[in-house]
Formats: structure tokens, sequence, C-alpha cells
């Protein structure tokens, strides 16, 4: 699958969304010694892991690039101050605790004894190099960085953060900010992070020290000996590209790839049926949705809209295209998004009492009868060409349209030209998918509700305003406990669910494949490429 | 054939070179412009992005400027070999299509060699021996490997050789002269069977053509062995069209293998065509464009000097025959 989007994120103009309570805001100190997710210490050491990337990647500064695989494949060897856990909570990485004094200050103890690959020591000035080139509007992690008024050194192992204003999801958006020796970035110039074959552009903190990084072809890392966190279960890591998902099958057969996430979900079956292959699934947290334009014809009227959504099968989709390998969805937020506030379960109950479109034609007949649409009408619908099954999922429920009189024309195009379309807000109905930034219920909600978020270049898609929806996301962040703050997005879901800017299709999961040989520890999670996943890759 | 001669030819085509590439870079330029998607977005990555982000990046890759402009800022650095920077990987353009390059000759070449030395062969034996069993047999092997399409061959070969019996690598490029040999072997063959039909369809054509001339007939006649028939008095008159062809051959080989590309995952300068247009990667497609202009034009100009070195007829001054 190419780059999928990362996700919509925050209205930049600080309508004040908040991932944290007042009573997690006293809790956050946090110290630890280790990451969470320790290798298995066997003993047994593997000599190399190669990694099949159905993506090319780039370039290795998120500064450059902030697609899932260049953040994912670069976490070998570079680090961040925080990582998150399987459950979504924040855990200590480089910054062994952290601590709010007040909304607007962050200070981070950074951990001593920490070295880059050419043994020279970690400093507090490269900290704050590597953090505060994210202010500039260039760095495609900039939008993490939106309301941060500067970063300082505060004493020998600290480092301080300064809002302008309150930013609660700041820490997890320390996921995209990787820490470098201020010196070699400097000295590298124009050249940091790309692919330079052989010749060293990059340089980090990790456990594993990159090698070579060629473009179009791989990235090599080899242990670093002198690393400051658990050794690791292997002594190389060969990331390769191998964008043709059938050519990647192959290599894994051969037994050429050893591990990789980028198994197609509609694929699965295949991959299965490998006799050397164990196949994982995450949560289903990737949301693929419809959007309207609500302000424009056809799709201005909600009973043109609840038309589309009695027209769309979900549970047939789920089953005949990922194989069972997600839900269909009732809201665009995934029932497992919830972390620590809500399980699965408890998500899915709570939803049963939200309004519903189940799949009906006679229901979607009667809806257009009572519209503006009466004699139906003609949409294009533009589906971006990541995966096939996007566009069967399109045509089928484009099928169900005709069956009530509406046409609705199917284009696949290329990924680049699909975001162009979405970031204009220039169409009718959008086609869209949104995979999580962390886990926490406000994610998608924050992005694709508020009235902030109807500009170009920011994801309210539908242009969709309500002045209820904003009045509840702005008392979201003053929500006293974690059950206030689930009831308030419960609210904005119950009233989006009546005026439907967006239909909700389902939640999928991501599918990894590892050779029987080894084992991959706990579950797979969909937020692994913000963890050192390497970690969890053991001999058996 | 007189050096001078040569050397005027040369220059010549060099000349009428520069003006091609002139032609095929302002176009490729042109119809870039035109294609949807667009730079700033691409620049900016997946996440919102401010409007002083925005002013940032359009100043940087002068997108306020006339687009003429902008054309002969890229040309100013392109006569000087710089190609600037790629959009997606901001590392230099010329390393990008260095190592693709690399990969690309190698495969071009190797799969023309195979096609050549196979389809060449077969072509004389199915023209010599036309309408027998060999014949039809060469033909019809020949038409199979070209109908089907290179990615079908290609994950046919990869199946069959490279996971069950395990001979060659199922992906990649390699590192060092064997290494690459090796992993470049079914890729090369892959890319040779979509041009072996017609290697050796016109091998057999032109083979039929000069062993039908009266010369031949007369050879036969004074005594002349039968070998020395075929290859001095038949294959050395049949060659023209067949370097002609190969000649288009190794062009195509060396600047359209992207499904094989691809299917193998080699990072050739195929794959990062389609790639860099697809992601409006202006600097690398202008390179690109240009490198794959300047294979053409110098594959042309040594297949017409190969037509020298073969056939005393042709010259290279107008008029003197």
């Amino acid at each position: 699958m190419a780059n999928l989007t990362r996700r919509k994120l925050l209205q930049y103009a600080g309508a004040g969304a908040a991932a944290v309570t007042m009573s997690e805001l006293v809790s956050a100190c946090r110290v630890s010694s280790s990451p969470s997710s320790s290798p298995s210490s066997d003993g047994k050491i593997i000599d190399t892991i190669t990694v099949g990337s159905t993506s090319v990647v780039p370039n290795l500064d998120p500064y450059h690039a902030l697609d899932i695989w260049s953040i994912a494949m670069g976490l070998v060897g570079l680090e961040r101050l925080i990582q998150p856990s399987d459950t979504g909570a924040l855990e200590p990485w480089l910054a062994e605790s952290w601590s709010q004094p007040d909304e607007l200050t962050y200070i981070f103890k950074i951990r001593p004894g920490v070295t880059f690959w050419d043994g020279s020591p970690l400093t507090m000035e490269d900290v704050v190099f590597s953090l505060a080139r994210n202010l500039d509007p260039a760095s495609q992690a900039n939008y993490f960085f939106a309301q941060v008024k500067s970063f300082e050194v505060s004493g020998p192992n600290e480092v301080t953060a300064h809002m302008n204003s309150p930013m609660p999801v700041f820490l997890n958006g320390l996921a995209y900010a990787a820490i470098f020796p201020k010196k070699f970035v400097l000295a590298q110039g124009a050249n940091f992070g790309t692919p330079a074959g052989k010749t060293q552009t990059v340089m980090g903190t990790g456990a594993f020290r990159v090698t070579s990084f060629t473009e179009g072809q791989g990235i090599t890392a080899t242990r670093y000996k002198n690393y400051w966190g658990p050794k690791p279960a292997m002594e190389n890591i060969d990331v390769q590209f191998i964008t043709d998902p059938q050519t990647l099958q192959l290599a894994f057969r051969s037994g050429a790839v050893d591990w990789t996430p980028g198994v197609p979900v509609d694929q699965a079956p295949q991959w299965q049926a490998i006799p050397t292959a164990t196949v994982k699934f995450s949560a289903p947290l990737t949301s693929v949705f419809l959007g309207f334009n609500v302000n424009k014809p056809p799709f201005n009227d909600v009973h043109v809209r609840r038309a589309v959504a009695y027209c769309c099968d979900n549970a047939a989709m789920v089953r005949a295209l990922l194989h069972g390998h997600g839900l269909p969805a009732t809201t665009i937020v995934p029932a497992a998004q919830w972390g620590s506030a809500m399980t699965e379960e408890q998500a899915l109950q709570a939803y049963a009492k939200l309004p519903s479109y189940p799949f009906s034609i006679s229901k979607a007949k009667q809806e257009l009868a009572q519209s503006s649409q009466r004699n139906g009408f003609t949409a294009t619908i533009l589906v971006p060409n990541v995966a096939s099954y996007y566009t069967e999922a399109a045509l089928a429920i484009s099928q169900n349209l005709k069956q009530i009189g509406i046409t609705l024309n199917v284009q696949t195009i290329p990924f680049t030209e699909y975001v162009t379309h979405y970031r204009l807000h220039d169409q009718l109905i959008y086609w869209l998918l949104s995979a999580p930034d962390y886990s926490n219920g406000a994610d998608f909600p924050l992005a694709f509700y508020p009235k902030a978020g109807v500009v170009v270049n920011a994801y309210n898609e539908a242009d969709y305003i309500n002045p209820k929806v904003d009045a509840l996301l702005n008392a979201w962040p003053s929500a006293r406990t974690t059950a206030e703050q689930t009831n308030i997005m419960l609210d904005v879901l119950n009233i989006a669910q009546q005026d439907l800017p967006y239909v909700p299709l389902w939640w999928e999961s991501v599918a990894m494949a590892i050779q029987n040989k080894y084992a991959y520890g706990g579950t797979f999670n969909a937020l692994y490429i913000q963890q050192p996943w390497y970690n969890r890759i053991s001999a058996k | 054939m007189s050096n001078w001669g040569l050397i005027q030819f040369v220059l010549r085509r060099l000349a009428i070179a520069v003006v091609l590439l002139l032609i095929i870079s302002f176009a490729v330029f042109t119809l870039l412009d035109l294609a949807p998607g667009s730079l700033e977005q691409i620049l900016l990555g997946p996440t919102p992005a401010t409007p002083g982000a925005l002013a940032a990046i359009r100043k940087e890759y002068h997108l306020n400027d006339p687009f003429f402009l902008q054309y002969l800022i890229w040309l100013k650095g392109a006569v000087h070999l710089d190609f600037g920077r790629s959009v997606v990987s901001s590392g230099p353009v010329i390393s990008a299509i260095g190592g693709g390059l690399s990969v690309s000759l190698f495969l071009g070449i190797y799969g023309f060699a195979i096609a050549i030395l196979l389809g060449v062969p077969l072509g004389i034996l199915a023209g010599v021996k036309t309408r027998t069993a060999i014949d039809r047999a060469a033909v019809g092997l020949s038409v199979v490997g070209v109908s089907a399409p290179a990615y079908a061959s290609g994950i046919y070969l990869l199946y069959i050789f490279g996971v069950w019996l395990g001979w060659f690598p199922v992906y990649g490029a390699g590192s060092g002269f064997l290494d690459r040999l090796w992993h470049l072997t079914l890729p090369a063959v892959a890319l040779a069977l979509t041009v072996m039909a017609l290697v050796l369809k016109l091998t057999r054509a032109a083979m039929i053509n000069a062993l039908d001339q009266d010369y031949i007939v007369f050879a036969r006649a004074r005594g002349v062995p039968y070998r020395r028939v075929l290859v001095v008095y038949g294959l050395r008159n049949a060659l023209v069209p067949i370097v002609t062809g190969a000649g288009a051959i190794l062009g195509y080989m060396l600047t359209g293998a992207v499904l094989v590309e691809t299917t193998f995952a080699l990072p050739g300068v195929g794959a990062l065509l389609v790639s860099s247009v697809t992601k409006k990667d202006i600097p690398v497609v202008q390179g690109v464009a240009v490198l794959l202009a300047v294979i053409i034009i110098v594959v042309n100009l040594l297949t017409d000097i190969v037509y020298v070195l073969i056939d005393p007829r042709i010259r290279f001054s107008r008029g003197r025959a």
C-alpha cells in the first residue's frame, strides 16, 4: 500500500484540542529506565533481519518525509523523546520523565549517558536544536509544533518547551521529532537525511547505525555497540523497498524477507496460506468513510446523504474485500481507538445507541423521495489508487446507488493527485481514509468536524459547520475526567451521525507477516511506526 | 570511409542532438506543468500546511515566476550539469539518476545481449530452414514470449527459478559485478523475452531476403562452400536491417524496462521516471527525460557508425557513392 495519508490533525488555529485531562496532567511525571518494548533476553542473536517495505523511503529526516514508511524505518536508528505503548499511554524514551507545571510549559528530563553513533555525547543543545528546527514552517513536522513558542536548555539534563497556547496533544506529536546532533546536521546542510548510498547522511542515538541508504533500493543498519538501551536481538537490519505486492510475497516465500508490516489486507488469505509465515493483524484502526460537501447540491440535503448511507453495505464489503479483517463502521472513530477510556467492546456498545443506517435499498429510496433530488443525479467520486479494494468498494456502492437513480462515476487516480483535491476541498463527494495518530477517540473528530477545519489544507472536507459540535469540541479540553471527555465526544458523534457530513464505511486492520522461525512479541499495534518495533522480533 | 567524413558526420549529429534535447526538455517541462497535482502539496507532505509554509515553498521553487522563466532557470542549471534537487528526497537529482542509470545500463545491456545471442542465431536458423518444423517452432516460441506481458512472464520466472528452484534471487539488483550478474539474470531474461520475437523475425526476414539474391545462387553455382555462402554472402548482407532493429531494441532496453524493474524491485531509471512523474517531482523528471533522450541519441549514432563498418556502400558524406 502506498503512503497512506497520515492523519489529519489538529486545527492550527488552536481551538483547544485536549488529549490530556487535568488529572492526567498532574500524574504526567514518569520515571522509568528503559522503553517498555524491551527485547527478549533469551540470548539467541539473529544475524540479519530483512524487512520488506512496500514503499520507497525518500528521506530519513522527518523534516522532509513524514510518511508512514520513512518514520517507521527511520526508527531503527533515530530516537525520539517519547514513545506510545500499545494502549496509547506515553512512555519514556530519550526523555526519562517529564512534567507539566502549567498548561503552557513542559519540562523534560533527558536520560544521561546517551551517545550518537560516532561516540559523541547527546547534549541538551542537540535536543533543543532537533526540536526547534521543526518550528520552521518548511518542516513537514511543523504541524505538530504549531503552538510552540520556544525550546530551551533549562538544566544539565533538562529541556523546557514553552507554548503560545495550550496544545494537549503536543506530547503525542513528539513522535515526529527525531533527535540529531546539531553539528552533524549543520555540516551536512541540504544533504542531511538524503539517500547517498554508503556515504553517511544521517546520525542518531538509536540501537542501529545506518550504514547505507540507497535511493529506491533500501536501508541497511548495523547494531550500535555503545547504545544506551537494551541490546536488540539482531545484529543487522536490512530494509528493502519492494513496491510490487506480488514480488514482496514471492520474496517472503523464498525466505529473502523476514518481516513485513505491509501485507495488503485484501491479500491476507494468500499470505496466510504461505506455510512459513505467521500473519498478525492489528486492531482495526484505519477509518474509511465517504465525505460530502454539505453546502453545495446535490449533497447539501441530509436526506440525500442518508440515502447514500443506506446504499452502503458495510458488512458485506468487510467480508468480501477485507476478508473479515476489519469492522463495519458506525462512526468515523474506530471502536478500538479509545485507548484507556473504553475498550473496543464498550465502544461498540456505546455506538449501538447512535443513529445508524444499516444497508437497505428501500429505505434509501424513501430518503431520496423526501429529498430535493427526487429524480436522481450524477456525481463523480475520486478514489486513490493505493489499494484496489477501495475502487471495488466504490464500484459496489455505485451499483447500489444506481438502483435508486443516482449515477456515481468512480475515478481512480494517483495518490498525489488525490491529495491535491482533498486539500483544496474542491469535490462534492469524497473517498476518505484516516490512519490513527494516537490512541484517543478525539483524534478524528478534532480534524473532521470543527469549523476551524473548513479551510484549504485543513481536514474538515465536508465544510461542515455545526455550532453545537464546535461548542462541545471547545468544552472537551476542560473536561475534568476521562469519562466526561468520552461522553462529550460521543455527543459529538451522535450529532454527526444525524447530520451525516461523513458516511462511515469500515475500520480496517493493518497486517504483518513474519517468518515462522522468528517470533513477534505481543500484539501487532497499528502504531508500530512510533515504537522500536525491532525489539519485538526475536529468534524462537 | 574518410576520417574527416566521420568527424563531420558526428559533429552534425551532435548539433542536431542539442536541438532535440532542448525541444524534449521544454516539452516535458510543459506537460508536467499541465499535469494534475501540485508541487507544493508534495513538499508539504501529509500534514496540514500554514500559509507561511506555502509561501516559503513557492518562493524557494520559483513557483511564482512566469513559466518560461522557470524553464530557463532549470536550463541554466542543466547546462552546468546541475539538475537541482529532488522534490521528494531532497537529494541531488544527479545522484538519484546515477544510481538508477547503473542498474538500467547493466540490465539493458544484459537483456540486449541475451535477446541478440538467442534471437539472431535462431532467426538465421529459421531463415535458412524456412517452412520447416524448426522454423515454425522458433517463430512460435518467440511469439509466445512477446505476447506475454513482461509483468506476467517476470512473475512466472520469479516463481519457478526464484522461489521453487531457488536458483536466483527474487528481487534487488545486487552489488559487485558477479552478484549483479546473478541478480539481474531473471530480469534480463524477462526483458529479452519481450523483444525476442522481433529480433528473430527481423533476422529471419533479412536472411530470407538476402538468400534470395542472385549472387547467392551464383556463388553456390561456383562451388563456394555452403557455410561461407551463408555467413559471408548471406548474413553480411542481411546485417543492415538487423543492426537497425538491434539499435532500436537497445534503445528500448535501456529506457523502457519499467515493468521489469517494478516486478523485480530494481531501482532503475524506468521506475524512477514513473514514480517521479506520479509525484510530480519535476527536477527528477526533467533530468531523467534528458538522460533518456541522450541514451537514444547515442544509440542511434552508434548504429549509424556501425552501418559504415559493415556496408562499404554507405558513406557519411553526402553524394559520394
